[in-house]
């Protein structure tokens, strides 16, 4: 969707003109911002459509902005954090983000995730009734799932969860997120439980966990269907 | 020099004026009488047999009542203590005088002879007490010894030796025998010049009986031989750390210079290329430009790999392996792994083969990527392009094995132990660049600090196979 408003916050300069430079260069508006305040007022003053923070910022953290953001607005951020900080990408999924990069990261990935963010934003695939992923279909209204040209019988608890995989078709969903919505928030820490669906799933699905079609495994943070390119 | 002092032996009085009775009636029966020199002589006899067997006390007193016996039996008038003669009287003088100092040498010559055995016997015992720890470097050995020793060769009920903590607060170590009530403790520093290293206390064996002189100077011989044992083994332990911080230098050089090389590599390639594409005045074709730019993103993700590197490793190090531990399906783990390497894997086939049914480990899903990440790269790294890489994984008992086997040149027998140890670097397939050295290093970490075992095994047709095995347990009934 060129044209889209992206709001670009980190610390770094260098990473600041990166991106905007290659964001630019594929037909977006580009704003930044150097710290958390700043990002909290352009994005109140600007409307973007998209936010990309990192999450080590000075003074205001990555995720007290989100926090502060999400009180009023359901924008679609994309938090940019580093290998070994899995607590801090959990946290800020919690808190509202609704993505994640590792830096270092290619620009290619980071363009996929913002047309991911932009197709799930407020009026985007909740409007479809039938979800069609290459060889998968997922009719929403009667409920039925074929793969492969064949049906597949799912239990309702593993037809919801490939539901809200699927709605989410390109994002990351934390394992409590999964959790909390299928089984309810006693459960949020059940990972156990989530696994073992997941196995199902995809055996049903005949999805190889080490060559996935449909559900990828994000380590130590949650799971993401994969996106409709 | 001071006699040592004996108990009050009653008997040994009875049995010496039992003595002189004997001598006494024997002598009387003698017919014809005695000279008066040779019952003078038969009495000085006497005296000096009690003298060297029993001791100064009674030989005295058999002195005094040989001379009131001679006096008495033998010299007129007789059977009164009258002297009428001056001769006799002085016959009897003499006889006195001769006796007592005759008691007195021989007593002295005993004791003398005594003293000598017994300071030969400590000697002995405090020489066999200081072979026996010298080979000792433990305290909680060497310290109970030197106590139930101390109780042995001075014949004391207790002994006990008191330390210091680390607090300066004195604490018993160790104790041998005990303590009565009522008896009181007698105590011998260690010391090191001024400082108190330690107490050597000891229970009095009777109440009111204190150490003689002797006594006193072992006491302090064997808190002296204490002292030493804290002496070394404090002298050990200052060997030790030395050896453990000449150990972190020599680990922190090498370090150092392995970062310097590495890092430094890829960011000149990484200058190179930019500063190529920035050259004044000239326009680079876009085949050209591509393959710059490749190059550039490909340094990247190299010195990516190498600061991943350098962090496990430091981790690993400094013991803070944060183990996070949860069940988790090694084929997730290992599919995530490869659609994260999916480029860089395209120059070999991978084959991977993990059965449907195998068991969940306990794990922590990042670490255990990165073994099979450092794996891949060692074999991307030391074989051609296009030889086949291929892992595969079963279950062994309450254990998963996983093998990442590949086709390469492999690796000699007498190395298979060194690959494993930071900064050792093989020799990479041609045109490739060297790695940092630390990749199978933090394997081992990681698969030990997950209680596994990680080894290379030779391949038959060539090639290496590197197997680690994980434990996995049964989960418990509320882990299901």
């Amino acid at each position: 969707m060129s044209g889209a408003r992206i709001l670009v916050v980190d610390d770094e300069p260098a990473i600041r003109r990166l991106l905007q430079t290659g964001l630019m260069g594929h037909g977006y508006a580009i704003e930044t911002a150097i710290d958390g305040v700043e990002a909290i007022e352009k994005a109140t003053a600007w409307r973007p459509d998209v936010i990309v923070l990192d999450l080590a910022l000075p003074r205001l953290s990555g995720i007290d902005v989100c926090r502060a953001i999400r009180a009023w607005s359901s924008v679609p951020i994309i938090v940019l954090s580093v290998q070994d900080a899995e607590q801090e990408k959990i946290r800020a999924l919690d808190v509202g983000a609704d993505d994640y990069l590792t830096k270092p990261f290619g620009l290619g990935e980071l363009l996929a995730r913002i047309r991911v963010a932009l197709r799930h934003a407020v009026g985007g695939t909740q409007a479809m009734p039938v979800l069609v992923f290459d060889t998968l279909q997922i009719d929403l209204v009667y409920r039925q799932v074929v793969c492969d040209g064949t049906e597949v019988h799912l239990t309702p608890t593993e037809y919801d969860l490939l539901k809200l995989l699927a709605s989410h078709a390109g994002k990351v969903l934390t394992h409590a997120f999964l959790l909390r919505a299928i089984w309810g928030s006693a459960y949020e820490r059940d990972t156990q439980t989530l696994r073992v669906f997941i196995g199902q799933l995809r055996r049903k699905l005949h999805d190889d966990p080490i060559s996935p079609r449909f559900i990828l495994t994000e380590p130590g943070v949650g799971y993401r269907f994969r996106a409709l390119v | 020099m001071e006699y040592r002092r004996r108990p009050m032996a009653i008997q040994g009085y009875i049995g010496a004026l039992a003595a002189m009775v004997a001598i006494t009636v024997v002598m009387s029966f003698i017919d014809p009488p005695l000279d008066h020199a040779d019952i003078m002589l038969l009495y000085v006899l006497v005296v000096f047999v009690l003298a060297m067997t029993v001791g100064l006390g009674p030989s005295v007193v058999a002195s005094v009542g040989g001379f009131l016996a001679f006096n008495f039996f033998f010299v007129p008038p007789l059977y009164t203590f009258h002297v009428h003669r001056s001769q006799d009287a002085l016959r009897l003088l003499t006889f006195l005088v001769v006796a007592v100092s005759t008691s007195g040498l021989a007593a002295r010559a005993r004791s003398q002879a005594e003293a000598v055995q017994r300071a030969a016997d400590r000697t002995q015992a405090l020489y066999e007490l200081s072979q026996s720890i010298s080979a000792q470097v433990d305290l909680d050995r060497i310290l109970p010894v030197i106590a139930e020793t101390t109780c042995r060769l001075l014949r004391l009920p207790g002994c006990a030796v008191l330390l210091y903590d680390a607090e300066g607060r004195l604490y018993e170590h160790c104790l041998f025998g005990h303590f009565g009530v009522g008896l009181r403790t007698m105590h011998a520093f260690m010391r090191d010049g001024a400082t108190v290293l330690g107490v050597l206390r000891v229970s009095e064996r009777q109440s009111g009986v204190g150490l003689d002189d002797d006594e006193q100077q072992l006491l302090h011989m064997l808190a002296a031989q204490a002292r030493l044992a804290l002496d070394r083994a404090r002298l050990v332990s200052q060997a030790a750390h030395a050896q453990a911080l000449a150990e972190s230098d020599r680990l922190k050089s090498a370090l150092i210079s392995s970062v310097s090389h590495d890092l430094r590599t890829p960011l000149a390639v990484i200058k190179g290329a930019a500063s190529t594409l920035l050259v004044d005045g000239v326009m680079w074709g876009e085949e050209t430009q591509r393959v710059l730019a490749q190059t550039i993103e490909g340094e990247a993700d190299h010195l990516n790999r190498i600061v991943c590197n350098l962090l496990d490793m430091s981790r690993i190090e400094a013991g803070a392996l944060r183990l996070e531990v949860d069940w988790h399906d090694l084929a997730e783990v290992l599919g995530a792994l490869l659609r994260r390497m999916e480029r860089r894997l395209q120059t070999h086939p991978i084959a991977v083969a993990l059965p449907a049914d195998l068991p969940l480990i306990p794990a922590n899903a990042m670490l255990i990527e990165q073994v099979f990440a450092n794996l891949l790269e060692n074999a991307l790294m030391y074989t051609p392009d296009g030889t086949p890489i291929s892992i595969s994984a079963r279950q062994d008992g309450a254990a998963v094995v996983v093998v990442v086997a590949d086709e390469g040149p492999g690796i000699p027998a007498e190395q298979r132990e060194q690959v494993f140890t930071k900064f050792y670097r093989g020799t990479t397939a041609a045109g490739k660049p060297s790695g940092s050295g630390l990749g199978l290093a933090i394997c081992k970490g990681i698969v030990e600090a997950h209680g596994g075992r990680i080894w290379v095994e030779p391949r038959s047709g060539g090639g290496v196979a590197f197997v680690f095995r994980l434990p996995a347990p049964e989960p418990s009934q509320e882990e299901k």
